[in-house]
């Protein structure tokens, strides 16, 4: 049955096929072809039939053993018939079909190819031309062109080389059998079939030069053939202009926010540079304005040649005035003026590269703060509270720079390097006071402080690789070096009050100190790493390398001697000391990177020295240590987007200066902390585990990300608090602080509607050892939280999303179990932006925090943090627009911090900008990919 | 069976016709293709700058790949071959690497196993028809003689061939075929992709080797391309890329 329809179905094609063809009036094109010379039929020969007009084949037929060849159902038309047969000259002739039926051609008759000698034309060199080993260079700029000329023409002006009517080229004598254009085979361009042409002024030069055969380049023997070919070099995207933006905001309560960045490009020059002045919050480019007016983050990044892992180093200082969004992220009411330049080129065809930056900054931030606190004791608690008013000023010149040099195709040079000099004055007002807890008072302190100093860096690393012949066998050093100094002076003034048990004041102590500080830290490390294959997929990395770290701190207070005068030094908040590390380690690397899998195993075992001075007591001790820096890795690729990876890593960690100095530090009369130079380094492991499944055609991925570290002999505290509430703390080696960290999430994004979605859970456990009042005391906490977004798109129309995120806290102290601390916190973050007609945009945000009260964090500390505007843009391609924006509407906003750890628990609220409004220009100017005036 | 007749047939014919002149016609065998992709035109083709240079350190200049392409009279199967020391990038690792194309010639009718981004999809569908401009140029292609022709493929993408008429199998690498013999060379100029042939092996293929691929998603060209058109498609000049690729 089936067989029954399948027939006729077929017999229904046929006919309409035939149908079709008679509709198309068409012919059957019968013949043979022979050598006439050998009067033999050729069979298998191909016979093609093609459209005069543009030569596209119609139909092909192959000859049969006995030479005959049958080209069906040929519309009626003009036609070529070509004919071909290896080693015979093609036949070509004019076919046409006006006839339905059979159409027989007469015999055609086929001709074995004669060799044709070629004549060889030698002509002088002249002109322009330089030789560079082998390579005969022609520059193209001196070879005059009529515009829109195409290479060919290019070529014809060049002496020594000829271009023939079919478009062979002969160069030097020699038929020239490749064409390249930077390194790639140029085959030229049909114009009929591609509008996009290699026109001669895109050649920067022309490189003549005899390549070695492919297959000897495969074969890696040399079999002394040689090509003439001609590699055509492309100018750099003929592209200069500049770019930026025009930014000009003035608000209310005295707000501005004025800026403009800019950047100007030629070819692979770049130079970019921006100035801010703004108390809204701006001080300093934003990650994303950092690539396009700054140096690029890429540009610090380099690759491992054998194991393909990229490793990115900003190459800049960063500190607290540095951040991510270029936003200020600190207390109080920040106000700004910076500026920064940046430079960069490459040179001698990309074999050497320069990036410069230079950035100045001056920041005001003035702000308030208050600070409570819960001391968790083991018999009791206090509560401390805290207002602070402070001044700070900053004025900062630094500048960075990296310089790269690929010497040859094996060897290369890196050099980073950066420094700056800093000055700083800070004035801060504090009043704290401390109750018991039955609220009674303990005691009171009030205290000024200020302090103005000077900070210089000088950070510089350099990079030396070189591959040896061995393909794998990699060898390479390493020097880094790291300079600080930082010479401050200051004033300390405090009272302190003590409180009875009846509430009287039971002692009373001032304090009026100066003091000065300096602190100078030289580190230099070497490192030097020989790589050496052990088969295809796996080397093995040895190194060595030695790094001494000095160190000096020598601060000292004095008090007010009896002519006014603050010569007399407090030995007890003094000292001057020196910490010298000398180390050296070395290591060994298994590697294994395979397409799926990777594995990486070694230990680094490092011999470290320490020479403590304590220059004030004339005291000396040496220590030496034995340090360990095991590591593991695997990775293993399911699939492209599906992976997993799991690291450990031990590291040893040497105590820095502040922690071993034995010093008293008074900044805080009632909140003393003391180093301590008998401490050992800490040695910690991390366990980490990395999982992510991507799919990029559904658009749906799920990440997983946990993490757990323990530590030995981890830096804590020893805290003593005393019963009218004066906390001494010094530093200690402790044993049982460890931490989990977990995170996942799932996202998605549908199209028809546009909505992404996303739900993530993350929480972290950890468990802090200290020492109170000499009992050992384990402070526990978790944070555990949920999330989850959602978007809605409509494509200039509207953009909408939500996300909500509550976290729960929770933390107990072994000490005093009595005293246990758990919150809830939730943050609602919708996100509004409405696209209206004739160029109209409104957009919402708000913060919405939601904080749960506990017995310390009493007041309430729900936010709702409400920003909004609306703009209009104009101009072409939306360059300008003109907009009024509403920050923190419902006047809010406050800055806020909880902090959990050890036996000490702490909120910290501070100013923060709140509502203004602001009426504002964005400017965004261009001029670019103009080509670049053409050379004459 | 009566078709291994005919291909006995055929090989017998040809001896004859090689002891006059010179000439041998294949009708069945193996031909290894070294396909070159220029990573760093691509890459600056696309964009520019320090994360451009960046991509290209993690990058060779020219990815080379290897595809075996067997054929038998009017079947053929082009398949991943050797493979290379080459660092695969995740990032800029191109779809379209483990293609496995099955080409029934005279059937018109061809079935391939594509990877895009980890999802097999199994094209069933037509052959692609290309209108291709014959010309006069030659050149030498893994000891064959070729001749060139021109076309534009997918509207926009400019495809230069060599195919010789010394192999009867009018196929080719991937999806290319519908020339009067086997293409040996396949060039994208402005995609910066190439596929050469680099030895061409007169060893006898066996229907059992031509079998195609049957794991993967069924589909056909227009489902596939809608697919691959609303998972790529909006993810910038790199998602646009390999778009391309995929569609091939």
């Amino acid at each position: 049955m089936t067989k029954l329809t399948c027939l006729t179905f077929l017999c229904l094609i046929l006919c309409l096929c035939s149908s079709i063809s008679s509709l198309a009036q068409s012919s059957r094109v019968l013949g043979t072809v022979s050598d006439t010379a050998e009067k033999k039929n050729l069979a298998y020969g191909s016979v093609l039939l093609l459209r005069p007009s543009d030569s596209i084949l119609v139909q092909h037929a192959r000859t049969d053993g006995a030479g005959r060849f049958t080209l069906n159902n040929i519309p009626f038309g003009r036609y070529l018939i070509v004919v071909t047969y290896p080693s015979y000259a093609d036949f070509v002739d004019e076919l046409t079909v006006r006839d339905s039926g059979t159409m027989t051609l007469p015999v055609i008759g086929m001709v074995l190819k004669s060799k044709l000698l070629q004549e060889v034309v030698v002509s002088g060199n002249k002109g322009a031309i330089r030789l560079k080993g082998d390579t005969t260079e022609f520059n193209a700029d001196s070879f005059r062109t009529q515009p829109n000329a195409t290479v060919e023409d290019l070529l014809k002006k060049l002496p020594g080389i000829q271009v023939d009517k079919n478009g062979k080229i002969t160069a030097q004598g020699e038929t020239v059998k490749k064409v390249l254009v930077d390194g790639e085979e140029f085959f030229g361009d049909d114009p009929t079939l591609v509008t996009q042409n290699l026109r001669a002024d895109m050649v920067d030069k022309v490189q003549v030069y005899d390549k070695k055969s492919d297959q000897a380049n495969f074969t890696g023997i040399d079999d002394g053939q040689r090509d003439k070919t001609i590699n055509l070099k492309l100018k750099d995207g003929k592209k200069n202009g500049y770019f930026g933006r025009v930014n000009a905001g003035q608000g209310t309560d005295g707000y501005y926010d004025y800026q403009l960045m800019a950047n100007y490009f030629r070819n692979k020059e770049k130079l970019a540079g921006y100035g801010i002045i703004s108390n809204t919050g701006k001080t300093g480019l934003s990650w994303g304005e950092q690539d396009t007016y700054g140096q690029s983050f890429a540009a610090g990044a380099d690759v491992d040649e054998n194991t393909g892992n990229v490793s990115i180093s900003s190459g800049m200082a960063h500190d607290e005035m540095d951040s991510w969004s270029g936003h200020y992220e600190g207390q109080g009411y920040p106000s700004v003026k910076t500026g920064g330049l940046h430079y960069n080129n490459k040179f001698n065809d990309d074999q050497q590269s320069l990036n410069a930056n230079y950035k100045y900054m001056m920041l005001d931030v003035t702000g308030n703060s208050t600070t409570n606190s819960q001391y968790i004791l083991p018999d009791t608690f206090y509560y401390n509270n805290q207002r602070q008013a402070f001044t700070n000023h900053i004025s900062r010149n630094s500048f960075s720079g990296i310089y790269e040099y690929k010497i040859d195709s094996t060897s290369s040079l890196k050099l980073m390097a950066d420094g700056g000099a800093d000055h700083k004055t800070t004035n801060s007002v504090f009043h704290s006071e401390a109750l018991a807890s039955d609220s009674s008072m303990v005691n009171q302190n009030d205290r000024t402080t200020s302090t103005a100093g000077d900070k210089h860096s000088v950070n510089s690393d350099l990079l030396w690789r070189k591959k040896l012949a061995k393909k794998g066998r990699t060898i390479s050093l390493n020097i880094r070096e790291n300079y600080t100094d930082n010479r401050s002076d200051g004033y300390l003034n405090s009272d302190t009050r003590l409180y009875d048990k009846g509430g009287s004041v039971s002692k009373d102590s001032l304090i009026d100190q100066f003091k000065n500080y300096y602190t100078q830290n030289l580190l230099v490390d070497s490192r030097a790493t020989y790589t050496e294959p052990l088969s295809r997929s796996s080397f093995l990395s040895a190194s060595y390398g030695v790094t001494v770290n000095n160190s000096r701190s020598n601060r000292n207070s004095y008090n007010k001697a009896l002519g006014g005068k603050y010569s007399e030094l407090d030995s007890l908040y003094s000292n001057d000391y020196q910490y010298n590390i000398f180390s050296h380690k070395g290591g060994l690397t298994y590697n294994l990177v395979k397409k799926k899998l990777r594995f990486s195993a070694g230990n680094d075992l490092g011999f470290t020295s320490w020479r403590q001075n304590d220059l004030h007591a004339d005291t000396s001790f040496r220590r030496s240590f034995v340090n360990w820096y095991p590591n593991a890795s695997i990775s293993y690729a399911f699939t492209n987007m599906r992976r997993i990876f799991i690291r450990y890593s031990g590291n040893t960690n040497q105590p820095d200066l502040q922690q071993i100095q034995p010093l008293r530090t008074n900044e805080d009369p009632l909140n003393i902390t003391v180093g301590n130079p008998g401490l050992k380094p800490s040695f910690s492991n991390r366990l980490q585990l990395f999982y992510n499944n991507y799919n990029v055609l559904a658009d749906r991925g799920m990440y997983l990300n946990l993490s757990y570290n323990f530590t030995e002999n981890a830096i804590g505290s020893n805290v003593f608090v005393d019963s009218v509430g004066r906390r001494v703390s010094q530093f200690v080696n402790v044993d049982g602080n460890h931490s989990l960290f977990g995170y996942a999430g799932y996202e998605m994004r549908f199209h028809k509607p546009h909505i992404n979605l996303e739900f993530y859970g993350n929480g972290s456990q950890s468990a802090n050892v200290s020492v109170v009042n000499n009992l050992l005391n384990k402070t526990s906490s978790g944070t555990y939280g949920i999330g989850t977004s959602i978007g809605w798109a409509i494509e200039k129309k509207l953009d909408l999303s939500v996300r909500y995120n509550p976290t729960y806290t929770q933390s107990h102290s072994t000490i005093n179990t009595g005293v246990t601390t758990h919150y809830w916190t939730q943050s609602i973050q919708p996100n509004f932006d409405f696209y209206f007609p004739m160029k109209f945009q409104l957009h919402a945000d708000a913060d919405i925090n939601l904080r749960q009260k506990t017995s310390v964090f009493d007041r309430n500390n729900n936010v709702v943090l409400l920003n909004a505007w609306v703009g209009k843009k104009f101009l072409k391609n939306d360059a300008l627009l003109l907009k009024v924006a509403g920050n923190d509407l419902l006047n809010q906003n406050i800055g806020f911090n909880r902090t959990v750890n050890s036996n000490f628990i702490s909120q910290n609220t501070y100013t923060t900008i709140q509502r203004y409004f602001m009426f504002s220009l964005v400017w965004n100017f261009t001029k670019a990919g103009m080509p670049a005036p053409q050379r004459n | 069976m009566p078709r291994i007749f005919i291909i006995l047939l055929l090989i017998a014919a040809t001896h004859p016709a090689s002891a006059q002149s010179n000439t041998v016609f294949l009708s069945q065998g193996k031909i290894e293709f070294e396909k070159t992709i220029n990573m760093y035109a691509r890459l600056s083709a696309d964009d520019e700058g320090e994360w451009v240079d960046l991509l290209k350190k993690m990058s060779s200049h020219f990815k080379k790949s290897y595809y075996d392409l067997y054929f038998n009279h009017n079947k053929s199967l082009y398949r991943p071959g050797r493979t290379t020391d080459d660092k695969d990038n995740m990032w800029i690792q191109p779809p379209a690497q483990d293609n496995i194309v099955y080409s029934d010639l005279d059937k018109d009718q061809g079935v391939s196993q594509k990877n895009v981004f980890d999802q097999i999809f199994l094209v069933q569908d037509s052959l692609r028809q290309i209108k291709w401009k014959i010309t006069t140029e030659t050149r030498t292609i893994a000891g064959f003689s070729c001749r060139r022709a021109n076309a534009i493929i997918m509207d926009s993408i400019y495809v230069v061939a060599f195919y010789t008429d010394e192999i009867l199998t009018s196929s080719g690498p991937e999806s290319f075929t519908g020339l009067p013999g086997m293409i040996l060379g396949i060039s994208l100029p402005h995609e910066h992709i190439s596929w050469f042939a680099t030895k061409v092996e007169a060893v006898p293929v066996p229907d059992s080797q031509l079998v195609a691929p049957a794991k993967g998603k069924k589909t056909d060209k227009s489902g596939f391309t809608t697919t691959v058109r609303q998972g790529l498609g909006d993810k910038g000049k790199f998602g646009r890329r390999f778009m391309q690729d995929a569609l091939l």
